[in-house]
């Protein structure tokens, strides 16, 4: 049966962490696909003087843009962070190497979205 | 794995077997698949150092907005609107790559590799003509409206 195979492919076999990371990629990566399709259409379609500080702050009147920049950017971070990690672990580090890479994209990623979060609140407060 | 295409092996130790992925002449005699897979990457690398460039203007916006317009106004020039055009490409490679990896991940027993390989084909052409069209944009409207 289709759907069985499917299911057989997302259990874990012999890597918890990589599995996981292997299936979290693949999620964030479709999750991406319409979350920024419709950023772009936003930005490039549906606004004027798209790139202007005034356009941009106003998008930001309307609290789902908020919510939803903040989705984008959490799904970009980790998506990003994860397939660095990947590539990196193709030059074979060392175990202990290997565990400073994900310490260090870990740590990366959660800086990186707290100030995407600190960034859109800020201009949030921009909006008069 | 179906992903047996998309993440071919490659024998040797440490160092060398990392970097014989960016081996021209050994890639380039291994077909599409290893070509997907190192556009794939490369793309990636390309969209990553992008979202911190990104996050880095809307920290200007954020926080100095007289310098957010002084990098608005020197990206809008038509110079870097190539760049914009390139970046569109990336992002439509990248992602319709993906997806179709995640396809052949979900069903590589149904999908040859002769499938993959034109699902591959389509996904340059389209990744081309999304450039065209990202292109005629740009060139038009963009420029007509930062210019106006």
């Amino acid at each position: 049966m289709a759907s069985e195979a499917v299911i057989e492919r997302f259990k874990p076999k012999d890597s918890a962490d990589g599995s996981l990371n292997w299936f979290l990629q693949r999620i964030s990566g479709v999750m991406i696909l319409p979350l920024l399709g419709i950023h772009l259409i936003i930005i490039h379609f549906l606004t004027e003087n798209q790139a202007s500080a005034d356009e941009t702050i106003k998008r930001f009147e309307d609290l789902w843009y908020v919510i939803f920049d903040f989705l984008l950017i959490s799904s970009l971070t980790y998506h990003a962070l994860n397939g660095i990690g990947t590539i990196l672990y193709d030059f074979n580090p060392s175990k202990k190497n290997e565990v400073r890479i994900r310490y260090g994209l870990t740590i990366l990623g959660v800086i990186t979205v707290v100030w995407g979060v600190i960034i859109l609140l800020v201009i949030q407060g921009k909006v008069d | 794995m179906s992903i047996t295409e998309e993440t071919p092996e490659i024998t040797g130790s440490g160092r060398s077997k990392a970097l014989s992925w960016i081996s021209p002449k050994k890639n380039f005699d291994s077909g599409e698949g290893m070509i997907a897979w190192i556009f794939h990457r490369l793309s990636g690398v390309i969209l990553t150092f992008y979202l911190f460039m990104h996050l880095t203007f809307l920290s200007f916006l954020a926080f100095n907005e007289e310098i957010y317009e002084n990098l608005i106004t020197t990206t809008t020039e038509p110079f870097f609107l190539l760049f914009d055009i390139a970046l569109v490409g990336v992002i439509i490679y990248h992602g319709l790559n993906g997806f179709r990896v995640v396809l052949g991940d979900l069903s590589n027993k149904f999908i040859s590799l002769k499938s993959q390989k034109i699902q591959w084909y389509i996904v340059m052409v389209l990744t081309i003509i999304g450039v065209a069209i990202a292109a005629y944009f740009i060139f038009t409207i963009e420029i007509y409206v930062h210019t106006e």
